[in-house]
């Protein structure tokens, strides 16, 4: 039981600091729509140019 | 007291050590982490992916492709695959956890439910898993029967019994490592990845040395169908499925990133890199020396002496490898059971999940055989299952998900689903894992048209993607459960 306390009050003590400390954090931030698409792009071009390759 | 009860004294103590550092690791390990917990930037995950990349079973991916592709379309067929696959696999799992700071399979609570998370780690990864861990002990039981046979002159059958004693004794060796928890895992792996480095580029020089580059790209395949169209797209797929077996692991590993660019770009471009490194020597070796198994290239290459030594190492980067992923695994395993098998200790089971591999290692050339197949079916699992995360990460909560819902229990739990199942999730596995295995079948080889121009990945994480984004509509959504829609704490997160 002492175990499982000690458990939950860990979790609310970080459950506190990251939803109030870090609330603004870029650690937290979202990923920005232009990221994913430069990211989709570049797995794209990679995928476009190797299929290319194989096919000629 | 006695020599012999000191001794006994010190290693219950070490295991009582062990024991403990796991079990924290266990529990507070599924806990949020706190930013000064998180201290991997983009260069320092890059570093772990690519280590984990350049490892034993990068040469057989290679050596595997080759047998249905020469050279040049292996390279393709490798930069393809894995492109497509690690870019599916990272958005089904370094996002989510890196965001939060939160452990995987706690994270995918949001999209499974409790249960259902539960149900997809005693399943696919389990299975997924347990294969790659019994390949890495087969490996290392052929790694071994060579060196008795070059060494001591033996004469064994490489896929007979001695490779299944010898595998056997590597489970065990893993077994071992793994009951010591993961500072002795991570301690060892700082040796083998700059060993394999090592080795590839050692290979490579060797290679070429002997071979000439233009007969190297003149190499027929080793074991095509008359089809070369289908040829390509079975290596492609193949390929495929290699990048989407790194998710199991991933999504833990990102999470003790800063930063969600320093997350995504490391996992894609490090094992990316790594990948290609490794392969392209697997290809090129399985081609020259016409075997597609690892250690088989060795002692032609290397010469009886260096050849042993190498085969050596790959032997013993096997059973660290075996303890990387097995560690998260079992991790896994622990953290997902709830009270079933919360009083089992680490080593005890450790045990238990290494005696499904030992199973497996009693047919030495199945394994072996089947690899491909293997690599195929659990890619077609692990594809669904990226499709119904990006949906519902990506699409239908934009990002946002609840954070102390992931630790919530009970009839209160905002992400209970149904019973703890998120029925529309499971379900979009099942079609679009059925679907993937309509289009390409691995073991009967039977294709539909749609195979060979656009995958059987594309078009399976694509349905996953459209049913979970229907029936989960259906099912929660519009109904307002699901804790869909909700305030995002970490809004301004990053906003200057």
């Amino acid at each position: 039981m002492h175990a499982e306390m000690r458990v939950a009050e860990e979790l609310e003590r970080r459950l506190t600091e990251v939803e109030s400390h870090e609330a603004a954090d870029p650690l937290h931030a979202k990923l920005s729509g232009r990221s994913l698409t430069l990211f989709l792009v570049v797995a794209g071009v990679i995928a476009v140019v190797s299929w290319i390759a194989g096919v000629m | 007291m006695s020599a012999r009860t000191e001794t006994e004294t010190e290693t219950e103590t070490r295991a009582l050590r062990v024991e403990a550092a796991v079990a924290e690791e266990a529990t507070y390990g599924s806990l949020p982490l706190t930013k000064n917990e998180r201290t991997w930037r983009a260069g320092d995950f890059g570093w772990v992916t690519l280590s984990l990349a350049i490892a034993t079973w990068a040469f057989l991916t290679g050596g595997s492709t080759v047998l249905l592709v020469g050279f040049s379309d292996g390279i393709a067929a490798m930069l393809l695959g894995n492109t497509i696959g690690l870019a599916i696999m990272v958005l089904g799992s370094v996002l989510l956890s890196q965001r939060l700071g939160v452990e995987q399979y706690r994270a995918l609570k949001s999209v499974f439910g409790a249960v259902g998370i539960a149900i997809i780690v005693f399943t696919v990864v389990l299975v997924t898993e347990m294969g790659w861990t019994s390949l890495l002990g087969v490996m290392f039981g052929r790694a071994f029967t060579e060196i008795s046979n070059q060494a001591f002159g033996t004469g064994f059958n490489v896929e007979g019994p001695i490779v299944t004693v010898f595998a056997l004794a590597a489970l065990l060796g893993g077994w071992s490592l793994l009951s010591r928890g993961p500072v002795a895992i991570s301690k060892l792996n700082r040796f083998v990845a700059p060993g394999l480095l090592i080795i590839v580029a050692l290979m490579m020089v060797l290679l070429m040395s002997q071979h000439s580059w233009a007969d190297l790209f003149a190499a027929k395949p080793l074991a095509p169908f008359e089809d070369e169209t289908l040829n390509f797209s079975m290596a492609v797929e193949f390929n495929l499925g290699a990048g989407l077996s790194w998710w199991p692991v991933m999504g833990t590993l990102a999470r003790l990133t800063r930063g969600p660019k320093a997350a995504l770009w490391p996992a894609y471009g490090g094992i990316f890199i790594g990948t290609v490194v490794a392969q392209i020597v697997g290809m090129a070796a399985a081609l020259m020396l016409g075997a597609a198994d690892p250690t088989a290239w060795m002692v032609p290459l290397g010469g009886p002496v260096l050849g042993i030594l190498t085969l050596l190492f790959v032997g013993f980067a096997n059973v660290t490898s075996m303890g990387s992923i097995a560690y998260s695994t079992v991790l896994a395993i622990k953290q997902s059971s709830g009270q079933l098998l919360a009083k089992l200790r680490w080593p005890a089971l450790c045990a238990v999940f290494l005696f499904f591999p030992a199973v497996l290692t009693l047919f030495p050339s199945f394994m072996y055989g089947q690899f491909m197949t293997f690599v195929v079916i659990s890619g077609a699992f692990i594809a669904a299952i990226c499709g119904v995360i990006i949906a519902d990460y990506l699409i239908v909560r934009r990002q946002n998900v609840p954070l102390r819902a992931l630790y919530a229990s009970g009839t209160n739990d905002p992400l209970r689903f149904t019973g703890g199942v998120n029925i529309a999730a499971l379900a979009a596995v099942v079609i679009a894992s059925v679907f993937y295995l309509w289009v390409y079948n691995p073991i009967t080889l039977e294709t539909q048209p749609i195979f060979r121009y656009a995958t059987a990945t594309l078009p399976t994480v694509v349905i996953a993607i459209v049913v979970y984004l229907i029936l989960n509509w259906l099912l929660y959504v519009r109904r307002g459960l699901g804790a869909y829609g909700q305030a995002d704490p970490f809004a301004a997160a990053g906003k200057k």
